[in-house]
């Protein structure tokens, strides 16, 4: 199914504007509230949950390994989704125009390529591919694009000529499917620490090494981790676009989707879990560490950490992705349509690589000569 | 737009300028230093010899004529005592100290039996070193014999006289077989007590010390490796590339969301904790002493010559050659 929102003044292609962060018609500039178009509903407060470590220090050392914590669950929760692959020959067709609309099995937003109307592929934003959350462009394509070019300014090893930044070839407004996981993690260390004091009686320097048992549980939630769920999208280049901040994480509407591209998940919450969950453990282990503190060295004996989804999220994050014509190769950027923020790789001069290579290398050797000079000369 | 076409050129210009300055400067650092490190090489002291020199007056105190003279000299009388007899001047301020400048000299020939007298006009010293069988015979206290005979020559300007006596003594004493010194170990910093008491032949006689201070200490730096130009390039580019591939890895945007970011404060993350003290280890050392040892305070930084058993003076160069020594300040 195709769905087009119309503008119920004059009957033009409306499309969502990142600017204002609502539905707009560029026709007659009537704006449509999209959270009142369909009601929402409240969203529970998290609950607060507390203890008193003194006592529980103990019983959580001597205590049994799942039975102290909060969530004393050890599974991953099941996921709801399944996935089922289905070869989509369907057809679409612009209501506007009549064309044929040229889509990918993925796609879920379009713009007709005649008419240029903004379209929804509704039918395939339901069911397991129904997302729970988007969070709406908040960077219009003219600041993302200005925003652009001033990176590329910025550059300190970018070629000259690119830096004009002139021949952005395309500028696309794309709502990459991501997984948002609450997980859970619990860790149990436990070490053999040391302080190291040393002090002065007489002719002998004395060094006491004061040696500790360290036991440390940890129980921690993180909450809406990312991660990208487009097979298209080149991992390390999403994880670099983050942080997202949810405070403008919507429920899902459609009509967010309208003049804009979208796409639906290649790669279900299942299949991403254990990368993510690799992810997460290296969280809960900085944390275990950042609870040692004080001591002269750390010693692990044992550390345990297990990670535990509690449920993920299907969720659609805004991304500008930035096709950039360069000495006939083309570069990729993406920029966080949240923030702003710009990631990929820029052509790298090879002049200017040379001159910071020798400039910083001849400026050390020429230091370190003088220096050398100043030594020998008795002066230092 | 002219204005701003010429302010980038000016801007470039001035790169351009600062890049070939630095790149020059560089490579100057290490041609000086390479040159410095070839200045024994440079001379081609190798070729020479292969042809038979034998005089080295780098000071100049010799006429043509002379030196032409003592080199007929010293083949004649060098061939019928079996060695090859060296005279050596120079008025080098550069130059080491007299006994390493021999030494230095010395190994950078075939080994053979070899008698050098250097005159070095620049601190006003004599130095004479033996090797191979002249170690046996010209010992320390025939060096000193030589230059008792040789000293006034020399004081007085009579350059060619004297290194005429030391060519003609040198032979004699090749012939001698009176008193010889098998003993090459010369390791002890002064002569045994009972050898020498009146302090006669120590290399106190003249400030040695001074030099040897000097010498070792820019020794030191020239062995430390920090001073070492191409270390310090090795560095310099090392520190380049390092530069060069953090901005390069840099450019493309660095991850910057963390476990802060989605890390959950409503919940208490530290359930359990506790740090018990176990044991104590104590280990003691003494303090050093800031004040020198018993015999700190005469401390020599002699490095190669020193006295055996019997009072002979001699030494070894760099190379591994055992040789006599002897020397006098004039």
């Amino acid at each position: 199914m195709v769905t087009h929102y119309k503008c119920p003044n004059c009957g033009a292609d409306m499309e969502f504007d990142a600017g204002t962060g609502k539905l707009k018609c560029d026709s007659c500039r009537y704006e449509a509230n999209i959270e009142k178009m369909a009601g929402m509903a409240d969203r529970p407060g998290d609950a607060q949950v507390s203890y008193n470590m003194d006592d529980e220090d103990k019983r959580a050392e001597q205590g049994s390994y799942e039975k102290d914590f909060v969530d004393a669950s050890y599974e991953d929760t099941p996921s709801h989704h399944h996935t089922f692959s289905e070869h989509e020959i369907k057809e679409y067709h612009c209501q506007n125009c009549g064309a044929v609309l040229i889509t990918e099995p993925q796609t879920t937003a379009i713009k007709c390529s005649f008419c240029g109307a903004g379209i929804v592929l509704s039918d395939r934003l339901t069911g397991v591919y129904s997302p729970d959350y988007v969070i709406p462009f908040s960077i219009t394509k003219e600041q993302a694009q200005e925003a652009f070019k001033k990176w590329c300014r910025k550059g300190l090893l970018t070629p000259k000529d690119f830096k004009t930044a002139d021949r952005i070839k395309d500028i696309t407004g794309l709502y990459v499917p991501f997984w948002l996981f609450d997980l859970n993690g619990k860790g149990e260390a436990v070490a053999t620490c040391t302080k190291v004091r040393t002090y002065t009686r007489g002719e002998w320097i004395y060094t006491e090494t004061r040696y500790y048992h360290v036991y440390r549980k940890v129980d921690l939630d993180y909450l809406k981790v990312p991660c990208d769920a487009s097979k298209k999208m080149d991992d390390a280049m999403m994880e670099k676009l983050e942080p997202y901040p949810y405070g403008n994480l919507k429920e899902f509407k459609m009509p967010y989707l309208a003049g804009f591209i979208a796409e639906k998940y290649d790669y279900d919450d299942e299949q991403l879990l254990p990368r993510v969950k690799n992810r997460v453990h290296s969280y809960v282990e900085s944390y275990i560490k950042s609870t040692i503190t004080g001591y002269a060295t750390v010693n692990f004996n044992s550390l345990n950490i297990h990670i535990r989804k509690k449920q993920a999220k299907y969720a659609l994050l805004p991304v500008w992705m930035v096709c950039y014509d360069y000495k006939k190769s083309e570069h990729i950027f993406a920029m966080n349509g949240q923030t702003g923020k710009i990631v990929g790789k820029p052509p790298i001069s090879k002049g200017k690589v040379a001159a910071w290579f020798f400039g910083v290398s001849g400026g050390c050797f020429l230091i370190l000569r003088l220096l050398t000079v100043l030594f020998e000369g008795g002066l230092l | 737009m002219m204005a701003l076409y010429n302010k980038n050129n000016i801007k470039k210009l001035f790169v351009y300028f600062t890049l070939t300055f630095i790149l020059i400067s560089a490579i100057w650092g290490i041609i000086s230093e390479t040159i410095a490190s070839l200045a024994y090489a440079g001379t081609d002291i190798n070729s020479s010899y292969e042809k038979g020199r034998r005089i080295y007056d780098s000071a100049g105190l010799l006429t043509d004529m002379e030196k032409e003279e003592l080199e007929a000299l010293c083949r004649e009388y060098g061939e019928k005592a079996g060695i090859e007899i060296f005279v050596l001047t120079h008025n080098d301020e550069n130059s080491t100290y007299p006994e390493k400048y021999i030494e230095d000299f010395e190994d950078q020939l075939p080994v053979a039996d070899r008698v050098y007298f250097l005159y070095d006009k620049y601190r006003g010293e004599i130095f004479m070193e033996g090797y191979g069988l002249a170690e046996i015979y010209i010992h320390s206290k025939r060096i000193d014999n030589i230059f008792d005979m040789v000293e006034a020559d020399l004081r007085n300007g009579k350059y060619f006289d004297a290194f005429k006596t030391y060519i003609i003594q040198s032979a004699a004493y090749m012939e001698d077989d009176s008193e010889l010194n098998y003993n090459h170990n010369y390791i002890y910093d002064s002569p045994p007590k009972e050898f020498d008491p009146g302090n006669n032949y120590s290399y106190d006689d003249y400030d040695y010390d001074k030099y040897y201070k000097e010498y070792s200490k820019a020794e030191a730096q020239q062995n430390n490796i920090f001073f070492n130009a191409g270390f310090q390039l090795i560095i310099s580019l090392i520190i380049g590339a390092l530069v060069v591939g953090a901005l390069a890895y840099s450019s493309g945007g660095t991850m910057t969301a963390g476990a802060n970011d989605y890390l959950d404060r409503s919940r208490g993350g530290l359930i359990g904790r506790r740090d018990q003290y176990i044991r104590s280890t104590i280990t003691k050392t003494r303090k050093p002493s800031s004040d020198p040892g018993p015999n700190g305070g005469r401390h020599r930084h002699r490095s190669s010559g020193g006295f055996n058993s019997g009072g002979f003076r001699g030494g070894a160069s760099s190379g591994g050659r055992s040789h006599s020594s002897g020397g006098r300040k004039l």
